[in-house]
């Protein structure tokens, strides 16, 4: 009659009891009690749908043979087990409302089923004497509550299950309780401190479903998941404290809590702190000492530090040991006081090598925090109403709390920001188009740092081939050489790539970050050496002159058809005569050179750049221009015709060329260096004993040639003494001649018609006849007999000479 | 240095400069530095001598002294016995014209021909008569007539063009002597100065078919080498100046007529096949290298005249067709000066009007006056340095130092005049 009248009172509860009937189809129990008592209408349906049940119940086992089969591992109260379906089970204790009772044991690990929870509230005469002890489903053991298949346990099922708190566990699925047909787990029923038994029926339709359903249904009410995680903090908190077996569920526990996290941590701070606790609980289970030296297992960000962090780094302070980059990424991805930004979310490798790189090169071998006083202590505070206060809690000796420390954080979240900051650019690229993540064009916006270690060694490899000296290539083939073979880069991209290279100490020419034009796939550039404080070079008006310089030169080199060695060699030498020019500066020229010795560049593409010229450096740059045309021997027309057109871009007066070019054929050094008058002369005193040597030297030819000295002063020394013979008079003449030259030497002066008659008495022409006299008086003499036409002026000085 | 210097000379030379030109003998005397270049072409008169043949281009800035140099060039030449004849071009006188140009400058040779006895020009008659002389000792030797032993030592000369003429012409120089027809001896004088214009009038004068007309100057010019050296001269040395007039011609087919004929005395010259006959060209960097206008506009010329490759970095070859004057500087400058002041004092150093130190105070006074590149035109201030002498000659025991900051130097502007181009024939204008 008890049993008539509990079925009563569900009926009585219940508003439709035959909907609910078909619900709960499978609690045999009920059902059986229901034919027995009363032996309703329809009674023949029922009894089918019974039959159907049990022939399935072949394969799954029932709740109370699981109860049977069970092997306690926990307490178990000495409840007779009972085979099959008995249908003298009574149903579970209705859920006691003891609201004022509260346990306060300290120690948590007094467990113990209470048998005293019945609920008194109740007239129910007596309390069922064999209720099913709650037991834990190991994980992947499918189990049966209502009519529901639980396919992978992890839960705790039964009838009794005390907690600390006194009270059942919250986490506990009764199946004794009913369970409406119907539930949504998407809708938020459940109260703060949720458990099953306190739930409605239509709850615990929804959590079973949940559960049923694999537990992955993102949209669930993140009440029913703490539900769940009760059973799992219950499992690896209590029941691990009383019997060790209880740890060979943890790594699945770990394994679904991370699952778990992963779908609803984003969901519910609350439940990723709970569930970071509890996995910090596991993990700092038998913690050895330097943690800080193992791989950081996965943490979900809470508000707190996880304590297996605080205890690694703990243990590190207290060992002065440096933190390895590992655990300072973690720290910082974890500190509570610090977020870190989207870029470096998005990208986590990327941010995760960066941060290693750069927390080195900072730190050296990493971070030394100062052990600090405040004590390390893990109070692990539990989600489930079923622990609230009991203390669980781990000391760990006299390691410090680190947390308590400002400073390394500071530190370690400056070196975050920065590494943030230089992915920046990367992550609004991947977040706009996540697909190009590989691609170079997305690559080149990290610093090397961040890159793929492969592709890190091809920057490795470029830029030691780099360190033995320029190398010339083409756009693409750098690409290549970096490990691209997609898309060529665009400009914004081969910018970024001048970036990258000029921080991996690679200068490259063009200059695309001094503004310079970006190259083509098929261009060449030029790569070099370039120090890492040298970077921004090219910006100087020193610079852009010299560099204007080397453009305009090749451009003049390539006029007539050839970029000679010697004008290459010239152009280089310029470069390292220049003054005011830094070393750096030099390099980049040369650099710059060799990508103009490859191609280069039209002087009508120069001219916009000459503009800003003042005229001393444009007069410079002629001057240049003219000794580079100069430099191979030989100026060519093509070369003079290209000169006048720099002149004339450089607007100097373009017929200055060929003096300029002349002057500098001649020896350019021969245009001393005036002072401004003011100044007064310079005189180069060397130049000056130079010339005197060579004016010597020439001097000394002439007088060899004009044989000025004779004899002194013009003295009547008888140089030649010839032969006195008469027919003689100057020798070397005939003797017509000799008689005319004595003839003139008769008269100072002579008339030409005087003369002339003279001469053709004497048969003789007489122009001809003074030609050659007059030449045998050079002779001899060294001076003309006679000068003049008309009259003709004898030299009768001479006479004395000859007579001499 | 310290030879005593003939007073001629001196005053030849101070008296040139005064007047602001170069000097025609003495030359000598201030020559400072450039003995590569006088080495180089002292070569070439030698070469000449010997029966070869040079061609240079001499190019140098205004200023630089290329009229100095080739006088220098020409007196060596003399002193060499070679005949010389020297004319600058200008736009009536070229080597290639349509219009009695090139006749006309074929003409101007002539009339300055010179020799050593008769240094001043107007030596053609007494080259012809030398040669007859010569050959009528030879004929009254061996008693033939003259004229037969001047048409056979002419013999050779009828294988070049115009050969015949030109022996007929002197045989009848040679005739007129003979015979006292002086009419004959003019027409045959005039017809080698290339100054009869139509072929009509030499032959009613001479009985010549041909005259020297503009397109066969060359030509002439080669067979006056020959005779002179038949005539007993060691060769024809001709020194044209002021190339840049044909720089400045404005028509361009007027210009490549006259490189072409220097091409031809170019080609001429390296192949050997002008006996005798050196040829200098003076002219400026513009003429030169002017690839529109000037002789690297004309490709043959330009190719030929490629200079030494070898001759880079310093090096400098001077046996190259083109010979470049450097633009003096201040030390030239310098020496210069201090030369000058040499051959003013006659040659001895105790008459010296100016000590050192005023020269460098006068280059600083001219500096001031005419800026800081007044070495590089040197006419004027050599003008006024030697009146500066001259004033301290005359008042002895003046203050050179008040003198000198009182001087007046004027800048020398000729040098724009080189640069100056005919305009286009159809884009002249003119304004009254």
């Amino acid at each position: 009659m008890i049993v008539a009248g509990v079925i009563f009172l569900i009926a009585l509860l219940s508003s439709d009891f035959w909907s609910m009937f078909v619900i709960l189809g499978g609690v045999e129990l009920v059902v059986y009690v229901l034919l027995r008592m009363s032996r309703v209408r329809q009674g023949q349906s029922v009894q089918r749908a019974l039959r159907a049940m049990d022939r399935r119940d072949q394969s799954e086992p029932t709740l109370a043979e699981l109860t049977e089969s069970t092997s306690g591992v926990r307490p178990r109260t000495s409840f007779g087990s009972t085979h099959v379906p008995v249908p003298a089970a009574v149903p579970a204790p209705l859920p006691a409302a003891s609201r004022g009772r509260t346990v306060g044991t300290d120690e948590f690990y007094s467990t113990g089923a209470s048998p005293k929870s019945t609920a008194p509230g109740y007239a129910l005469p007596k309390a069922p004497k064999e209720a099913a002890p709650g037991r834990w489903v190991p994980p992947g053991e499918p189990v049966r509550v209502a009519d529901v298949a639980l396919p992978d346990g992890m839960v705790y099922v039964g009838a009794r299950l005390d907690a600390p708190n006194g009270r059942t566990s919250p986490c506990l699925i009764n199946g004794l309780l009913p369970v409406a047909g119907a539930g949504d787990y998407r809708t938020r029923q459940l109260g703060y401190w949720p458990s099953y038994a306190d739930a409605s029926p239509g709850e615990r339709r929804a959590y079973l479903t949940w559960l049923a359903e694999g537990r992955t249904n993102p949209d669930c009410d993140i009440g029913y998941v703490f539900l769940f995680f009760y059973g799992l903090e219950r499992r690896t908190i209590l029941d691990s404290s009383e019997n060790a077996a209880a740890k060979e569920d943890w790594p699945a526990i770990v394994r679904e809590l991370r699952r778990l996290l992963a779908i609803y941590g984003e969901k519910s701070g609350s439940f990723r702190h709970y569930a970071g606790e509890l996995l910090s609980w596991i993990e700092l289970d038998g913690a050895a000492s330097a943690l800080y030296k193992k791989p950081v297992p996965d943490f979900p960000r809470t508000y707190e530090l996880p304590p297996y962090l605080r205890l690694a780094l703990g243990q590190a302070a207290n060992d002065r040991a440096p933190i390895p980059a590992s655990l300072g990424l973690a720290w910082v991805r974890m500190a509570p006081d610090y977020r870190l930004r989207t870029a470096a979310t998005r990208c986590t490798m990327e941010f995760e090598r960066l941060f290693t790189a750069r927390y080195h090169d900072d730190l050296g071998a990493g971070l030394v925090i100062p052990k600090n006083r405040t004590k390390l202590k893990f109070v692990y505070r539990a989600a489930s109403a079923g622990l609230a206060g009991t203390n669980i809690s781990i000391g760990f000796g006299d390691v410090p709390d680190v947390t308590a420390l400002t400073r390394p954080i500071k530190t370690l979240a400056a070196i975050a920001d920065r590494c943030t900051d230089q992915l920046a650019a990367y992550s609004r690229l991947v977040g706009r188009d996540p697909s190009l993540a590989d691609s170079l064009e997305c690559r080149v916006l990290l610093p090397a740092a961040a890159w793929v270690a492969e592709d890190k060694a091809r920057l490795d490899a470029l830029s030691t081939r780099v360190r033995t000296g320029s190398i010339t290539l083409t756009m693409k083939e750098l690409e290549t050489s970096l490990g691209d073979t997609g898309q060529p880069l665009t400009r914004k991209g081969i910018r970024s790539l001048a970036q990258l290279l000029e921080a991996a100490e690679i200068g490259m020419e063009p200059n695309v970050l001094g503004g310079a034009r970006i190259p083509q796939p098929e261009d060449s550039i030029v790569l070099f050496e370039q120090l890492a404080q040298d970077a921004n070079v090219g910006e100087g008006a020193e610079y852009q002159t010299a560099a204007l310089t080397l453009q305009m030169g090749s451009a003049l080199a390539l006029a007539d058809g050839k970029f000679g060695e010697q004008e290459i060699g010239f152009l280089r030498g310029r470069i390292d005569e220049w003054e005011r020019l830094t070393s750096a500066e030099r390099r980049r020229l040369h650099a710059h050179l060799r990508l103009l010795v490859a191609g280069p560049p039209t002087l009508a593409a120069l001219k916009k750049k000459l503009e800003p010229l003042t005229t001393a450096v444009r007069e410079s740059v002629a001057a240049c221009m003219v000794t580079l045309a100069q430099s191979d021997g030989f100026v060519s027309p093509d070369e003079v015709k290209f000169l006048e057109k720099i002149y004339k871009a450089l607007g100097i007066e373009p017929d200055r060329v060929f003096s300029d070019v002349h002057a500098a054929g001649t020896g350019a050094s021969r245009t001393s260096p005036a002072k401004s008058p003011a100044a007064g002369i310079q005189l180069d005193a060397d130049r000056i004993a130079a010339l005197q040597q060579d004016t010597a030297r020439v001097s000394a030819m002439l007088s060899e040639i004009f044989t000025e000295e004779v004899p002194d002063q013009g003295a009547p020394e008888p140089v030649e003494p010839e032969p006195h013979g008469q027919p003689s008079l100057l020798p070397g003449l005939d003797e017509p001649h000799c008689a005319f030259a004595r003839l003139l030497l008769t008269r100072p002066q002579w008339a030409r018609a005087e003369l002339e008659d003279a001469a053709a008495d004497l048969g003789l022409m007489l122009d001809g006849a003074l030609e050659q006299i007059n030449e045998a008086a050079f002779d001899t003499l060294d001076a003309p007999l006679c000068e003049g036409d008309d009259p003709i002026d004898v030299d009768t000085e001479l006479l004395e000479k000859i007579e001499a | 240095m310290n030879a005593p210097i003939r007073p001629k000379d001196r005053d030849a030379i101070i008296q040139s400069l005064r007047a602001g030109v170069v000097p025609r003998r003495g030359q000598h005397l201030i020559q400072v530095g450039r003995s590569h270049e006088v080495e180089a072409l002292v070569a070439d008169i030698d070469r000449v001598a010997d029966g070869g043949s040079s061609f240079r281009f001499v190019i140098g800035e205004y200023g630089a002294g290329k009229t100095f140099f080739l006088n220098l060039i020409r007196t060596i030449a003399l002193e060499r016995k070679l005949v010389v004849a020297n004319a600058d071009l200008n736009p009536d006188r070229r080597l290639h014209a349509s219009g009695g140009q090139a006749r006309s400058l074929y003409a101007e040779l002539m009339r300055n021909l010179a020799t050593r006895a008769k240094p001043d020009g107007g030596a053609l008659p007494g080259t012809v008569e030398k040669f007859i002389a010569t050959a009528k000792s030879e004929a009254e030797k061996q008693g033939a007539a003259t004229e037969q032993i001047v048409r056979s030592r002419l013999e050779q000369l009828t294988e070049l063009v115009h050969g015949y003429d030109f022996a007929d012409v002197i045989s009848a120089y040679c005739r007129g002597a003979e015979e006292g027809n002086e009419q004959l001896k003019s027409d045959a004088i005039r017809w080698l100065r290339g100054e009869f214009a139509t072929r009509t009038d030499a032959r009613a004068a001479l009985g010549v078919r041909t005259i020297v007309d503009d397109a066969s100057v060359y030509d002439q010019l080669k067979l006056m080498a020959r005779f002179v050296r038949l005539a007993g001269y060691a060769g024809l040395f001709v020194c044209l100046d002021e190339l840049v007039n044909i720089y400045k011609l404005a028509s361009s087919q007027a210009r490549s007529g006259n490189y072409e004929q220097i091409l031809r005395m170019l080609n001429d010259s390296l192949q050997g096949t002008s006996v005798g006959l050196g040829l200098v060209l003076g002219g400026t960097p513009e003429f030169l290298m002017d690839t529109r206008r000037g002789v690297y506009s004309y490709a043959a010329l330009q190719s030929r005249l490629a200079e030494n490759t070898f001759a880079a970095g310093g090096l400098v070859d001077y046996s190259g067709p083109v010979l470049k004057l450097s633009s003096l500087a201040l030390e030239d400058f310098y020496l210069l000066l201090r030369k000058i002041r040499h051959v003013y004092a006659g040659g001895d150093p105790d008459h010296y009007l100016l000590p050192d130190e005023a020269i460098t105070r006068f280059m600083e006074h001219c500096a001031k006056r005419l800026g800081d590149q007044f070495y590089r035109t040197p006419r004027t201030t050599i003008t006024s340095f030697i009146n500066l002498l001259a004033i301290l000659e005359q008042n002895p025991g003046t203050d050179w130092t008040a003198l000198i900051g009182g001087l007046d130097v004027e800048r020398d502007e000729g040098g724009k005049g080189d640069l100056a181009v005919e305009p286009e024939d159809e884009l002249a204008s003119f304004r009254l």
